[in-house]
């Protein structure tokens, strides 16, 4: 669902919206275009993490002097922690790294074959051993400073009206995190984007996955818990 | 504030938009940074906690998001949903960075704290 104009003029004059910059892909041939925006960006804005997020959703304010801003990672790419967080420790800037998490645990020799079916493009011969995604490693590592968030299981189109797929993509991926990082991630985001409120099977798996926030294409939705 | 606020926009300023829109859209979406603005919404408050909030900054932005709409409708009275995404991203293109410098006299280069009232 799109939300319409109107909804987002009075929602903008309501509360200023968290102002997010969406990255997938960030190959090391970007390297300095990155630097550059990370550094522009760090004049203007504040690293944000969950619980600056959390802060400016309920009180309007943002916990430091600058705004905070979400720079967003998204489908777990191995390119993301070689190039990027260098980039953004240097800058002192928190990435949210949105995996999916099947990618992650998918053997290396089976990565091209599991995007290409499902919309993860990759930078040909970017890496000779052929593992494009992030290793478990990683993200534990990212986990540290950063914000490690879901964005399924699979990155599969499933429909809204089946269940099981639902519950694998939603609740399955935060089982996933559960498992290799010691804990529960806060953060979700749907393949395409639909907001909370609009699906009521979707919604019910993520109630039960305990996310706190839900991302979709126009929304940053802090859940009831 | 609505897109009909603005009954007179200038077919430059619709001209205008189309380019931009049309730039932006030639991105390499799946390795470039693509600002965004993403509606605050906190459902684990109360309503009393949230209803009739207003942000200085945020009216701005709505007034400019109205502008915007309003120049797309001129000519294309029919928006559908990948118009509206376009022009958020419009939106996000143009004021994110501009967006996020405080009032002057909050700038603390300028106003060191305990400088001034």
């Amino acid at each position: 669902m799109i939300e319409a104009p109107d909804f987002l003029t009075r929602a903008y004059a309501a509360q200023s919206p968290v102002v997010a910059v969406n990255y997938h892909n960030t190959p090391s041939f970007r390297r300095d275009q990155y630097d550059r925006e990370f550094a522009a960006i760090a004049e203007r804005y504040a690293g944000a993490n969950e619980d600056d997020l959390a802060a400016y959703l309920s009180s309007g304010q943002w916990p430091g002097q600058k705004p905070g801003i979400v720079l967003a990672f998204y489908n777990g790419y191995r390119n993301n922690f070689d190039v990027v967080r260098p980039l953004l420790e240097r800058h002192g800037l928190i990435g949210w790294f949105f995996a999916a998490t099947g990618y992650v645990s998918c053997p290396p020799e089976e990565q091209l074959a599991f995007g290409a079916t499902r919309t993860l493009k990759t930078i040909p011969n970017e890496y000779p051993d052929g593992r494009y995604a992030l290793s478990w490693a990683e993200l534990r590592e990212l986990d540290r400073d950063h914000v490690v968030a879901s964005h399924t299981r699979n990155h599969s189109k499933v429909s809204l009206s089946d269940g099981p797929a639902l519950e694998s993509e939603i609740i399955g991926a935060q089982d996933d995190f559960e498992r290799e990082l010691g804990h529960k991630v806060r953060s979700f985001a749907w393949l395409l984007g639909g907001a909370y409120g609009e699906n009521p099977l979707a919604d019910t798996c993520v109630d039960r996955a305990g996310y706190e926030f839900l991302f979709s294409n126009f929304r940053i939705q802090r859940l009831r818990r | 504030m609505s897109e009909t606020d603005y009954p007179e926009i200038s077919d430059a300023f619709v001209d205008q938009l189309f380019a931009d829109m049309k730039r932006l859209g030639a991105r390499v979406y799946p390795e470039e940074g693509i600002p965004m603005f993403l509606v605050a919404e906190d459902m684990s408050a109360s309503a009393a906690e949230t209803d009739g909030r207003t942000s200085p900054n945020g009216v701005l932005l709505a007034s400019a998001f109205a502008q915007i709409i309003a120049g797309l409708k001129q000519r294309k009275p029919d928006l559908d949903a990948g118009d509206i995404a376009s022009a958020v991203e419009l939106l996000a293109d143009r004021y994110f960075l501009a967006f996020a410098v405080p009032p002057f006299s909050q700038i603390e280069d300028l106003h060191p704290a305990g400088s001034n009232n």
